[in-house]
């Protein structure tokens, strides 16, 4: 069966001031749904909206799956006004998740240095509603996971219980201090990982631009492998449009080092054009050319 | 003895024939297998692939798409991987296909465009050219060939003479008068004609005051074109001898039937395809279930329709 299926409605609730949980019953398409990928929803068959929007898969349940969204333009607030029972076309799950690299025990065939690089516990970051993506990597790490959670205001820190129960090592910041440290993610990430941190972990993160760029010129600078997830504009959602693309560095230019890179003009051989919707959405912090 | 009543889709658009008349819009279908687990390719009348320059071309910085009302603005900057890599990476896929294969593209001067249409001739598995003259020409100070006669005439006379296969020249829709640019086109060789490319147009974010496209100006496509692509595809109808691939803002069968009733021999869908992916066949059925309906056996006889009487 192909991933462009009709999902009925069976909740659509309100999870905070602007954010609903919308769970769908599915048709069984054969695939498994990992964190990271996504799915684009029709929030109405209607010349307008016309397009379909990406949502991040939230949670794989028994009958289906769980999008968790802020109501934000035209699009989410229409998809606010369904209820249970409504049907919608649904296409997906799209895209790579997150490569998850399970913690390895020191065996012949795998080499020590490998197994002391990733034996520290996954950082995972979540801007805003950036939480929906990371959610179940989250709970794929059963417990074994720093979590790092900013939002703007307490209003747009979402399912906080629920995170407290997943991980014991959770830390949370707003832009205004109504909730956690008043601050933003990076200054988590300096206090949790100083300069004389031993045990690099992989990190993980999705949120907004500014934020998933400035994680990435930490991950870089401290030589740690960042597993960014990121956000465009979508048509198709299954690489047809080539509207959704992020530039990412080419083999032969990794290859020469960073600085070497930047001394040239940037040519098409340095970095190509690459597809969100199929080549990521997750990319790594190295690759991305911002 | 009552012959059994069967729709017959068959339509030709010069020397080639399609099985019924819906092809898929250039850029609009990737370069085929992105929809192979949707539908089933044999069944489109023709695939339609991404343009194609000679080199690779990289494209527009993002962000290259905004949805506006009815429909979408798209700035891709006619990204693509190049005829080389098209022919040895691509088009092996489509060839285990029944479905003509017509090859969009183009080039920013006369002698690109030249050279583009050559290196198709004698390729297995192309069946027609569909020659897009909606992009700026390097030697006129990257004006757009398609929008002033004697350009277009001197592009599309250089490819006629470059190429055996069935040239389909897509017209621009952003010119004063369109039936004036389809005669253009008939007489310098055209075999056929598509209409319409995407309306330029713009959109502005109000919080930023910033144009939301990075490349500042997109093509518009989806519902919100359909009536100027009909009112287009009326007037050259009446205007050239040639065939016509209607296109613009085709959502379903209902859509696909007034371009043929306005004078389309064809029809191409385009962004309809992003909103579902198996958009296409369900306009074939659609068709086929119009006609047994309304009891037509032949579709060819609905090419033109409204210009009856
Ligand atoms: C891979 C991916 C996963 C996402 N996961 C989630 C999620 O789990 N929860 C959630 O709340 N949001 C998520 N988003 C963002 C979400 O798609 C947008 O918030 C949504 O499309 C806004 O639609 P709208 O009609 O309400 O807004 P409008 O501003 O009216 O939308 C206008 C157009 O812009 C597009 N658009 C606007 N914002 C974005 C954006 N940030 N990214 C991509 N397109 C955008 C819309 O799709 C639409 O085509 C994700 C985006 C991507 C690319
Ligand atoms: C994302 C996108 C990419 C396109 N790329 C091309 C292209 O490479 N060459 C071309 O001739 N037309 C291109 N077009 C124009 C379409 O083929 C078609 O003429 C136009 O979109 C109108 O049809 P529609 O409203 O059904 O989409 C593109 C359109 C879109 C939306
Ligand atoms: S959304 Fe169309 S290529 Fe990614």
């Amino acid at each position: 069966m192909n991933r462009y299926v009709t999902a009925e409605i069976t909740g659509n609730f309100s999870v905070g001031k602007n954010y609903r949980l919308l769970s769908l019953r599915c048709p069984d398409t054969g695939r498994k749904p990992k964190a990271g990928q996504f799915y684009m929803v029709q929030v109405r068959d209607s010349s307008d909206p016309l397009l379909k929007r990406p949502f991040s898969l939230f949670r794989k349940t028994a009958e289906g799956i769980q999008l968790l969204y802020r109501v934000q333009g035209k699009g989410t607030t229409l998809l606010a006004g369904h209820v249970a029972g409504d049907s919608l076309h649904l296409l997906g799950p799209l895209g790579n998740g997150y490569p998850v690299q399970k913690p390895v025990a020191a065996t012949a065939s795998a080499p020590a240095s490998v197994t002391v690089a990733h034996a520290a516990a996954p950082v995972i970051i979540a801007g805003g509603i950036g939480i929906a993506s990371v959610f179940p990597l989250i709970e794929e790490m059963k417990g074994k996971a720093t979590v790092l959670y900013g939002a703007r205001t307490n209003d747009d820190l979402l399912l906080l219980d629920e995170l407290k129960g997943l991980t014991d090592d959770f830390h949370i910041c707003t832009d205004d201090g109504s909730c956690g440290e008043k601050g933003n993610v990076i200054d988590l990430l300096q206090k949790i990982l100083p300069a004389d941190t031993k045990n690099l972990p992989l990190i993980y993160a999705c949120g907004p631009k500014p934020m998933l760029r400035a994680v990435s010129g930490f991950a870089v600078s401290r030589n740690i492998t960042a597993y960014l997830s990121l956000e465009e504009h979508m048509a198709c959602g299954i690489g047809a449009c080539l509207g959704c693309v992020v530039k990412i560095k080419t083999k032969e230019a990794k290859d020469m080092g960073t600085e070497d890179v930047q001394q040239r003009e940037s040519s098409a051989k340095d970095a190509a054009y690459q597809r969100i919707c199929m080549e990521g959405p997750v990319f790594k912090a190295e690759d991305i050319v911002w | 003895m009552v012959e059994p009543l069967s729709s017959n889709l068959e339509v030709t658009i010069g020397s080639l024939k399609l099985k019924n008349p819906v092809m898929t819009a250039s850029g609009t279908f990737g370069y085929g297998p992105e929809y192979a687990e949707f539908i089933d390719l044999n069944r489109l009348g023709a695939i339609v692939v991404k343009g194609l320059s000679l080199e690779p071309k990289e494209g527009n910085p993002p962000p290259r798409i905004v949805e506006t009302a009815s429909g979408m603005l798209n700035s891709i900057g006619l990204q693509n991987i190049g005829i080389t890599a098209f022919i040895k990476e691509k088009l092996p896929f489509l060839k285990r296909f029944s479905t003509p294969v017509i090859v969009n593209f183009f080039g920013d001067s006369l002698d690109e465009y030249a050279e583009a249409a050559s290196r198709f001739d004698g390729v297995d598995g192309i069946h027609a050219l569909e020659m897009n003259i909606s992009c700026p020409n390097k030697q006129a100070g990257w004006s757009v060939f398609g929008t002033d006669p004697a350009v277009t005439c001197e592009v599309v006379s250089a490819v006629r003479k470059k190429t055996k296969l069935p040239l389909i020249v897509k017209l621009s829709p952003n010119v004063t008068d369109i039936a004036l640019m389809a005669r253009v086109a008939e007489d310098s060789g055209a075999d056929a004609l598509s209409l319409i490319n995407t309306l330029t147009g713009m959109a502005i974010d109000i919080r930023t005051r910033r144009p939301k496209l990075a490349n500042i100006r997109g093509g518009l496509s989806g519902p919100a074109i359909k009536p100027v692509a009909i009112r287009m595809v009326y007037d050259v109808y009446k205007a050239v001898k040639i065939p016509l691939i209607g296109m613009g803002g085709i959502m379903n069968a209902e859509d696909a039937l007034e371009f043929m009733m306005a004078g389309a021999a064809a029809v191409a869908v385009g962004t309809a395809n992003f909103v579902n992916p198996s958009v296409t066949v369900e306009i074939i059925d659609g068709m086929t279930a119009f006609m047994e309906r309304g009891k037509i056996q032949e579709i060819r006889s609905l090419i033109g329709a409204a210009h009856a009487g």
